[in-house]
């Protein structure tokens, strides 16, 4: 995250991009996955298909006939640039034979959970911050993001009857989605997501506003609390924790939003958690925390642009039929 | 109403949705940060990224390898590859 700062907003490093086509993705599955997209990368970084072990994070330059030219790890923008001038000039020097050949093999993906994604349904963005007591309060970096879907048969949890005044419970799985993957202390870095078990109590009770034709405003008040204690209680997925990291999270939860009953769309949505956080998880930067301190944390989910398309964090967990798992491996047997 | 309750005891046979409508636990978390009505645009504008931590969205990212590599095979340009665990454009 700190390169987001350091390396990708340094006016230097904007100016040179323009020299290429730019591309961000996630390297865990590109490192050990089967799919043809991560054996791609990893030929074109390694010269072999297969699965590495630690973590290939950084910045790479590839040509688009799959040759490297070249790599670092780093969040200092005069070592990137040096790189990325380098590998240019590397790339200037080519013949213009070898620069329009074409790849044998394009890393085309059987599966990413982009595939997933609800174009019928609801998707916002999240902001995670640390806040203090109110927002008069000077503003803390860094700020972190991520993402929260909801399919479109998903959406009608959010309303009561179309009339103004009324009232009803938000669907409990919406609020545990929010709960488990989305209220989480990933201001920092990645952390935990809460198993199910883990969630001590919380409520969401959306009202309508008022009807303006085909619109109907809601608002949206509750709360939520989760608290991790002990041995990772979950699935034995690829988030499973090593150690037990005692945490809690709490949080108050208000929001507005208009939903148009002709497109059956959200056409705004906002919604706003203010809350303590307590404990810490093995990346989330919260090493430095005095123990048993409490932290104030707030999280903003508004909507998102339909290009924006990147996957959820915890997208593998939501346990819904809408979102489609990597085929399992055959049987070797 | 408002809630449903998830029981840490009832860990070893997770409970269903419809078993967790029961009563609003007594324990609502009070936390000292408050939001509401009046404050939600306060705190909308308190969390949201300023202007300058944005800047790196200045960059026209693709958001996969392979989108990434597309761009580069129409553009005849190298592909510049930012790989983080965690999507970069994302929690990373």
């Amino acid at each position: 995250m700190q390169a987001r700062r350091s390396v990708w907003s340094n006016q230097r490093i904007l100016a040179m991009t323009s020299n290429f086509a730019c591309a961000a993705d996630e390297v865990w599955r590109l490192q050990r996955d089967d799919d043809p997209e991560c054996r791609w990368f990893r030929t074109a970084v390694r010269g072999d298909t297969e699965p590495v072990r630690g973590s290939m994070q950084g910045t790479y330059v590839i040509t688009p006939q799959g040759h490297l030219l070249g790599r670092i790890n780093s969040a200092n923008p005069d070592h990137v640039l040096k790189v990325l001038t380098k590998a240019i000039a590397t790339w200037e020097s080519m013949s213009d034979t070898e620069r329009s050949q074409v790849a044998v093999d394009a890393p085309q993906p059987v599966h990413r959970w982009e595939d997933s994604y609800p174009t019928s349904g609801l998707v916002l963005e999240r902001f995670a911050r640390d806040i203090g007591d109110n927002p008069r309060d000077p503003q803390r970096a860094p700020v972190n993001r991520d993402t929260v879907w909801f399919s479109g048969q998903e959406l009608q949890g959010w309303l009561p009857d179309a009339k103004t005044g009324a009232e009803a419970d938000v669907s409990p799985r919406l609020l545990e989605r929010l709960a488990r993957f989305v209220f989480v202390d990933n201001v920092r870095g990645q952390t935990l997501p809460y198993a199910r078990a883990e969630l001590q109590g919380g409520g969401l009770r959306s009202k309508v506003l008022a009807i303006r034709g085909s619109f109907v405003d809601i608002e949206i008040t509750g709360h939520s609390k989760a608290t991790a204690k002990g041995p990772w209680i979950d699935d034995d997925n690829y988030w499973k924790p090593k150690g037990e990291f005692p945490r809690f999270l709490n949080c108050e939860i208000f929001g507005k939003a208009t939903f148009d009953r002709d497109t059956e769309r959200f056409t705004s949505f906002e919604l706003v958690a203010t809350g303590e956080r307590q404990g810490r998880t093995t990346f989330n930067g919260r090493a430095k925390d005095e123990p048993n301190s409490i932290h104030q944390i707030g999280f903003l989910l508004r909507l998102a642009d339909e290009s924006y398309r990147v996957a959820p964090t915890f997208i593998n967990m939501y346990g819904v039929k809408w979102v489609a798992g990597p085929k399992p491996k055959p049987d070797p047997k | 109403m408002f809630a449903f309750v998830l029981s840490l005891a009832a860990a070893a046979t997770p409970p269903t949705v419809p078993d967790l409508l029961v009563a609003p636990p007594q324990d609502e978390p009070q936390t000292r940060a408050q939001v509401s009505a009046t404050t939600i645009a306060a705190w909308r504008d308190h969390i949201a990224p300023r202007a300058d931590e944005d800047r790196w969205l200045q960059i026209d990212w693709h958001d996969s390898i392979s989108a990434g590599f597309k761009a580069a095979t129409e553009q005849n340009r190298p592909m510049l590859l930012w790989l983080m665990n965690g999507h970069p454009l994302g929690c990373t």
